[in-house]
């Protein structure tokens, strides 16, 4: 894998692969590029017609591809799994072929994640007080370190962006972590973040002592109601389809399928 | 610019984008979004979108977009 210097390079490395009919999976954007060059984590590996970026995170190599040809494949770094996420706007624009393609290099077809939202004046929000349950604002070292737990142990190695420990404790900081006690033991967290006047929920996980106990909807029902800036305000999501449990929660509240969805294609022992 | 909305309008059916002028910064378009056009611009005005054009300033408003495309097209 060779290492990409600068954004100068970048581009000409993407000009020459991203064509008409190219197929790719890249939805990075200028930030984002000038993160990974900074911190020299941003490779890339080719062959004739073909190309992936490859970002390296502690545990995996995350791929962004641009296939011209399906009849080449490419050679990548042994060692780590590699993770890939390829979005597409709705059922009826699955990348079968592509997803083909990646399977007969030995890649395995993981999650398929489905973008739900909803603004505010299409919601339904009743505000249930649910007995037993009390939720608040996490503002202690000992709700930073259940949150991280509680993702860690609840959400997807490879693709439920987990989030390190210093990343929690600034979440808390900002007051963008919701802690749901149920009679006086934790029981479930939720991490939202409004970026570009979305108010997107990140990550949301329950103890599995307290399923089925109301716990999601009051932490779901508080990041609505306390994020309400106007009637306008938009709420977005990403949800796990087979997650039905959790989809038909997001749909009682109002959320609806946004057309669009990612899968995630894994291989593990590369 | 006509045929940039027709575009634009392709991607995002849902859009008013002939008034929407923040649409980065209010969260209309996200990154996929942005490159689904990109890859459209592309192809309809035989121009090569450069990395460093990637930021929210070229794509909030049709008005920036097609800017950038009059800038990026052959003289």
């Amino acid at each position: 894998m060779e290492y990409i210097k600068d954004l100068e390079s970048l581009g000409n490395l993407i000009s020459k692969f991203f064509r008409k009919g190219t197929s790719t999976n890249n939805y990075l954007l200028l930030d984002a590029y000038k993160n990974h060059i900074g911190q020299k984590k941003l490779g890339f590996v080719a062959n004739g017609q073909n190309i992936a970026f490859l970002i390296e995170k502690s545990d995996f190599l995350q791929i962004f591809f641009y296939l011209n040809d399906l009849s080449e494949g490419l050679v990548f770094p042994p060692g780590k799994p590699l993770v890939m996420e390829i979005i597409y706007r709705g059922e009826q624009h699955k990348p079968t072929e592509i997803f083909r393609y990646w399977e007969t290099y030995g890649f395995k077809l993981h999650l398929t994640r489905d973008n739900m939202f909803a603004t505010f004046n299409k919601l339904n929000v009743q505000v249930n007080n649910t007995e037993n349950i009390i939720l608040k604002y996490a503002d202690n070292e000992k709700e930073v370190i259940f949150t991280e737990k509680l993702l860690k142990s609840t959400l997807d190695k490879y693709t439920g962006d987990q989030l390190a420990i210093e990343e929690v404790r600034q979440f808390v900081t900002d007051k963008n972590v919701l802690c749901a006690y149920h009679n006086d033991e934790m029981a479930g967290v939720l991490q939202f973040e409004i970026k570009n006047k979305v108010v997107w929920l990140g990550h949301i996980a329950v103890d599995e002592r307290f399923r089925g106990k109301g716990v999601a909807n009051g932490l779901v029902e508080k990041y609505i109601i306390d994020n309400n800036f106007d009637e306008n305000t938009k709420y977005q999501l990403w949800v796990i389809q087979d997650n039905l449990g959790a989809v038909n929660l997001y749909r009682k509240f109002g959320f609806i399928y946004g057309n669009k969805s990612t899968t995630s294609m894994l291989k593990i022992h590369n | 610019m006509e045929r940039l909305i027709e575009i634009l309008e392709g991607i995002r059916p849902d859009v008013d984008f002939t008034s929407e002028k923040k649409l980065i910064d209010d969260g209309i378009l996200d990154s996929f979004d942005i490159v689904s056009i990109i890859s459209e611009l592309n192809d309809e005005y035989n121009i090569s979108i450069r990395v460093h054009e990637l930021g929210p300033e070229n794509f909030n408003s049709v008005e920036a977009i097609m800017k950038m495309v009059a800038r990026l097209s052959p003289e």
